[in-house]
C-alpha cells in the first residue's frame, strides 16, 4: 500500500515535469460541431481522433465540453411543454392569424401572382376541357419552369403541391 | 441516419426540405428534437444556476431553434448526417448556446470559464509561447490525454474511459505505457 503511494507519488512527479517542459506549441483548432460529435459517437478516423485527443490535452474549455457533453448525451428526453414546440413551430412560414394581413415583399409578389397566373391557367384549361369534353394535359414543363422562377419559401398562399 | 437516393435523411426527415424552409418538415423536426434540446438545457441550467426558471429555460430552447435558422439555416445546413447522428449534433449545439445564454444573462453562480468549441467558427486560442525543453512526441497524444485526466483532474480509469468512449483496461494500458516512456526518456536525460 506504502509502496503503490509512493510509485504513484513518484508518477505523479514526472507527469508534472513532462507537462511543464513540453514543448506542445499552440493546441490549434477547437474542434467544430460535427468533429466533436463524430468524435463522441466513436465515428472517427485514427488520424482526427489523434488531432482530436492532442487538442484536448491542452485545451481545458474543450475538455471540460467533453465531460459536460458525456453526461448531457446519457439524460432520458424530457417533457416539452406545448407552448414550447408552437412557439418554436411559428418560427418558420408561420401561419397567418385570422384576420392578419402581412405586406407582401417584392420577391413575395412576384411568386403570388406567378401562383396566381398557374392557377388561372389551369381552372382554363379545365373549364375549357369540360366544354370541349376532351382530356385536358397540364403543360408539366411549364409548370415545373413556373416554379423555379417562383420557389416557395415564403408564405404559400396557394398550395398547389 | 438513412442514405437513399442522394438526399439524407434524418430519422425520416428529408434534410434538404428542412433547410429550404418546408413548414410541415419543420414542425416535425421540432416535435421530434425539443425533446433532447428541452432536456439538455434544464441539465445544463441545473448545473450552473442555483435557481433555474421556467421562461429561461424556454427562452433558451427557443434560442436554439432560432440558432439553427438563422441566415437561411446556416447552422443546420452545417450539419454532416455521416458524421453523427443528429441528437448528438444537436446536443453540441444546445449547450453552447444555453452557456451563451447564461453568459448574457450574468446569473451564473457556478464558474463559466468552460465555454468548449464555439460551433459558428474555428478559433485559435491566444497565448504567448515560453521556451520548453520537452520536444513533441514523447507521449502520443492519448498519452498525455490520459496522465493529464489521471493527475491534473484526479479521475480514474473508469470515469477515464466513459469520458474517452473506451474501455478502462485500455485506459490503464495507457497509463502504463505513457509512463514507461517518461521514465526511459527522463533516465536518459538524468
Amino acid at each position: 500500500m506504502q509502496r503503490d503511494m509512493e510509485q504513484n507519488k513518484e508518477d505523479e512527479l514526472l507527469w508534472q515535469r513532462y507537462r511543464d517542459n513540453i514543448d506542445r506549441g499552440a493546441p490549434g483548432v477547437c474542434p467544430d460541431a460535427n468533429s466533436l460529435a463524430a468524435y463522441l459517437e466513436g465515428n472517427i478516423s485514427e488520424n482526427t481522433l489523434r488531432e482530436i485527443e492532442a487538442h484536448l490535452a491542452g485545451c481545458p474549455d474543450c475538455l471540460t465540453a467533453l465531460e459536460e457533453l458525456r453526461s448531457l448525451l446519457d439524460l432520458p428526453a424530457g417533457n416539452v411543454p406545448v407552448r414550447i414546440t408552437e412557439r418554436a413551430k411559428e418560427l418558420v412560414n408561420p401561419i397567418p392569424r385570422p384576420g392578419e394581413i402581412r405586406p407582401l415583399s417584392g420577391i413575395s409578389w412576384l411568386r403570388t401572382v406567378g401562383w396566381a397566373a398557374a392557377a388561372a391557367c389551369i381552372a382554363a384549361a379545365g373549364i375549357t376541357g369540360m366544354e370541349l369534353g376532351s382530356q385536358v394535359v397540364i403543360n408539366r414543363q411549364q409548370l415545373t419552369k413556373g416554379a423555379d422562377l417562383f420557389p416557395l419559401t415564403g408564405t404559400n398562399i396557394f398550395n398547389l403541391k | 441516419m438513412i442514405k437513399e437516393r442522394g438526399r439524407s435523411v434524418i430519422i425520416g426527415l428529408n434534410l434538404k426540405k428542412l433547410v429550404r424552409g418546408d413548414r410541415k418538415t419543420w414542425n416535425e423536426f421540432v416535435d421530434r428534437f425539443s425533446p433532447v434540446i428541452y432536456a439538455a438545457v434544464w441539465k445544463i441550467f441545473r448545473t450552473h444556476l442555483t435557481d433555474v426558471n421556467d421562461c429561461d429555460v424556454e427562452d433558451a430552447v427557443q434560442g436554439v431553434f432560432l440558432r439553427l435558422i438563422r441566415d437561411d439555416f446556416r447552422l443546420l445546413k452545417s450539419y454532416n448526417p455521416r458524421r453523427a447522428s443528429p441528437v448528438t449534433w444537436l446536443t453540441i449545439v444546445t449547450r453552447s448556446t444555453a452557456i451563451d445564454c447564461l453568459r448574457r444573462r450574468k446569473l451564473a453562480t457556478v464558474s463559466l470559464d468552460a465555454q468548449g468549441p464555439d460551433i459558428s467558427a474555428p478559433r485559435r486560442p491566444t497565448g504567448t509561447a515560453t521556451v520548453k525543453i520537452i520536444p513533441p512526441g514523447i507521449l502520443s497524444p492519448r498519452q498525455e490525454l490520459v496522465l493529464k485526466l489521471i493527475f491534473d483532474r484526479g479521475m480514474d480509469a473508469g470515469e477515464i474511459a466513459g469520458l474517452l468512449g473506451v474501455s478502462p483496461q485500455t485506459i490503464r494500458s495507457t497509463r502504463h505505457k505513457a509512463l514507461v516512456k517518461l521514465r526511459k526518456f527522463f533516465s536518459s536525460k538524468d
